[in-house]
């Protein structure tokens, strides 16, 4: 039994750990090729300069025409990643590790922090929607999910600059609808299933009844709609960090891909591809675990 | 959801689809003309809605940016719902080697959220270039990039329409696989592709607004929702909050939209 389990296991980690690498790998390739095609790329306004002499301005257009071509940049990228370097960020003028750790860190405190009051709004309404225990509750987070989902990230970002809320209050509005809607439909499902209908012929107690029998059993479901949820999350943070000037990975991509510089624009896509997946690998992973042998 | 919120819903986007088609006799002047009044009016007998940093009549930009948005989404909407039509079709009936490389393909689409996409895909293109050629850049990318999430909800009909009887007994009957494709499969899909085209016009109308929030959508002089709505980052909103008109017709036309779509589903 125990060995079953391990295998299938090993099994799964084995293939989720290939469809990342696999993912990451070709999502890295199609950011550089996005910003090798693109139109202005290898202009460097440096060579503008009046003050540079004709042997600076040669060095910049051979420091820009490390990209060309694409194929031996990625190579080249990849040998370098594989020893931790992860490249020049020339528009930034500092090194692509330092920034990474500098932003990552911001967005995943934003992404957390949002993600966790999204789910805890979520979850509280949903089950005050379900019971009926107020009518204003009901109305109040239908009228929330949906305003929230019809107004853009990025006017969230303003609404906070505005009130000079922090940018995670914005995350939470733009997951918060994608949660409540789930949630409620998970805990209608599992308050019409018939071990609660025994259990309330039994005449447990009802705040007993809706936690235990309720909410408990929905929270493998709902850790699994949290992992998908962090896609969203990240979309949302990246006009969200632009507008409110949050120096965080999302503004980092939007600078990427504007600027057009293909070593950021790569490890960028490689780090959303593989943070996305991850989760979404861990997910499956866990659904493997849980899984009785004969579902499978 | 009440009978009367569902009408309100369908005057309410009948509305805004009358004025997109008559921008043109309900605007008080061009979206371009700048005027000889002071920039950055208050509202008043002239300019409904005051007039912008360079004088521009807000009123007639905002009426012209209704036009915009809404006749350049559906395309898009519609483009999304070709292309979610045609991967998901051609993976859902294709054998399993390509329904594992389109699905794979998909995945990866997927993987990467929605707005890095857009924001990557659109920096590629030129950002000076005529503001009526952007416009429809976005809206194309929108709708291309959109399709391979709604593309796996058309690939499992297909397939199921491929495994099902319906199908077994065309075959048996001497209909060739093309003919049963293409005469066949369009009614079954027919559903799913309508459900993913009212799905796909909130998602295009909000795309837009993100993109043109962040610099990268719609380019001025042309206006649109989300081009308008960039007015709203100064930081004397509160005391000038006619400057929220385009974010109103944004939320009222996309809570319409929700409302229609959410009685659509009840009635099935």
């Amino acid at each position: 039994m125990k060995s079953g389990l391990l295998r299938r296991l090993s099994l799964e980690t084995a293939k989720q750990f290939a469809k990342v690498a696999f993912s990451v790998l070709l999502g890295g390739l199609a950011g550089a090729t996005l910003a090798r095609y693109s139109a202005g790329f290898g202009v460097d306004e440096r060579e503008l300069d009046a003050r540079l002499n004709s042997a600076s301005i040669e060095a910049v257009r051979h420091g820009r025409s490390e990209g060309r071509n694409l194929a031996s940049f990625y190579v080249s990228f990849l040998k370098k990643a594989s020893h931790g370097d992860l490249g020049y960020s020339v528009t930034l003028n500092r090194p692509i590790n330092e920034l990474i750790r500098q932003r990552a860190s911001l967005t995943a405190r934003e992404m957390v922090r949002g993600l966790a009051l999204a789910a805890a709004f979520a979850g509280l309404l949903a089950c005050l929607t379900r019971n009926r225990i107020s009518d204003l509750a009901k109305y109040g987070a239908e009228l929330l999910s949906g305003v929230s989902v019809c107004i853009p990230a990025a006017l969230l970002g303003y609404a906070c600059l505005l009130v000079r809320a922090e940018p995670y209050w914005a995350v939470t509005l733009c997951t918060f609808p994608y949660l409540f809607r789930y949630l409620s439909n998970m805990t209608s499902a599992s308050a019409r299933a018939a071990y609660v209908l025994a259990a309330r012929a039994r005449g447990i107690a009802n705040w007993r009844l809706q936690i235990v029998h309720v909410l408990f059993p929905t929270f493998p479901q709902a850790l699994a709609l949290m992992t998908t949820t962090v896609s969203i999350a990240f979309g949302a943070a990246i006009p969200i960090e632009v507008v409110t000037q949050t120096p965080g990975l999302g503004q980092l991509a939007w600078h990427a891909a504007s600027s057009r510089d293909l070593p950021l624009l790569c490890v960028v896509t490689m780090i959303v591809t593989g943070l996305v997946l991850a989760t979404s690998a861990a997910h499956a992973m866990a659904r493997a675990a849980l899984a009785r042998p004969d579902s499978l | 959801m009440t009978r009367w919120s569902s009408k309100a819903a369908l005057l309410w986007l009948l509305l805004v689809l009358a004025i997109s088609l008559f921008a043109k006799s309900l605007a008080l002047q061009s979206y371009t003309t700048i005027t000889a009044d002071m920039p950055d009016s208050p509202p008043s007998k002239t300019h409904y809605l005051g007039t912008d940093a360079i004088a521009r009549d807000r009123f007639s930009r905002l009426v012209y940016g209704t036009r915009i948005t809404v006749l350049f989404a559906p395309v898009a909407a519609l483009l999304m719902t070709s292309v979610a039509g045609l991967v998901g079709g051609i993976s859902g009936i294709g054998s399993r080697a390509l329904d594992a490389t389109v699905m794979f393909i998909c995945e990866l689409f997927l993987s990467l959220p929605w707005m890095f996409l857009l924001i990557a895909a659109r920096a590629v293109l030129p950002l000076n270039a005529d503001p009526y050629v952007s416009a429809a850049v976005t809206f194309f990318l929108i709708g291309l990039l959109g399709g391979p999430g709604a593309a796996r909800v058309v690939r499992a009909r297909a397939r199921e329409w491929a495994n099902s009887d319906q199908y077994l007994f065309a075959r048996s009957l001497g209909i060739s696989p093309l003919r049963a494709v293409l005469v066949h499969l369009p009614p079954i899909l027919r559903p799913v592709l309508t459900a993913q085209f009212w799905i796909a016009l909130p998602v295009c109308i909000i795309g837009e607004a993100n993109l043109s929030l962040i610099g990268l959508g719609v380019v001025d002089p042309l206006p649109s929702w989300g081009a308008l709505i960039r007015e709203c980052e100064r930081p004397d909103i509160a005391s000038a909050p006619w400057l929220l008109a385009p974010v109103f017709l944004l939320v009222a036309t996309l809570l319409s939209a929700q409302i229609l779509l959410q009685r659509n589903r009840e009635n099935i």
